[in-house]
């Protein structure tokens, strides 16, 4: 296997385990009252953990990526996949953003007339994590059957 | 990355080559050997810089070693 599709396994890995466990620590710390979502203490906590954890995953990855070696590990190949991975992770973003604008649409039928901020940036940075999984993923495709 | 096009005969010229290893021409050219397996395989289509890498390596022109189909218009 060679050393750039490890560091994709890795983070791919590691973005799960982020993701999954923000979405499952989300919704006990979500309530609704009086029509508006609102969030308790812990949520920002959560957040900060997830954006800590997401950077320090991500910078690890790209310190071994770029640690000189004596033979060639990265290449031409290597760059168009991180740049094909990359543009794959963007639209899964955006389809995450699109969607979440409509699904609001849901929101407002379930009695939810507002949502405060907090809880939007908490949706935005599980929507980013869930992309950078989408990202690592399609990298790994790229190097295993594509 | 959809599957080329592009043929080629690298791994018959790493065969007349003293039956050169594929690590042996990566690092040669410059690239991993994932990338040799997948332009022999066909499934990566290189740059001309490391086309023309290869080509010189096996003391060849570019078109002696790739080839592309005539018959395609896209």
């Amino acid at each position: 296997m060679p050393k750039q599709e490890k560091i994709a396994w890795i983070l791919g890995i590691g973005s799960l385990l982020i993701a999954s466990h923000m979405a499952m620590e989300l919704p006990g710390l979500l309530h609704v009252e009086n029509g508006l979502v609102t969030s308790h203490d812990g949520l920002m906590r959560l957040c900060l953990k997830v954006i800590i954890a997401g950077i320090m995953f991500e910078s690890i990855g790209e310190f071994i990526r770029r640690r000189p070696s004596d033979e060639v590990d990265t290449d031409e190949r290597d760059e168009e996949i991180r740049a094909t991975a990359d543009r794959f992770g963007l639209w899964v973003f955006a389809a995450l953003v699109t969607s979440s604008i409509f699904s609001l649409t849901g929101w407002q039928m379930a009695g939810v007339t507002s949502v405060e901020i907090p809880t939007m940036a908490a949706s935005l940075i599980l929507m980013m994590v869930t992309s950078n999984i989408g990202r690592h993923i399609a990298e790994i495709y790229h190097y295993r059957i594509a | 990355m959809a599957k080329t096009k592009l043929t080629n005969t690298i791994r018959t010229e790493r065969f007349m080559a003293n039956e050169m290893t594929q690590a042996d021409l990566a690092k040669r050219v410059g690239v991993t050997r994932q990338t040799i397996l997948a332009i022999e395989a066909g499934r990566y289509s290189p740059s001309l810089e490391v086309a023309f890498k290869i080509a010189r390596i096996f003391g060849k022109r570019v078109d002696d070693i790739f080839d592309y189909p005539e018959d395609i218009t896209e």
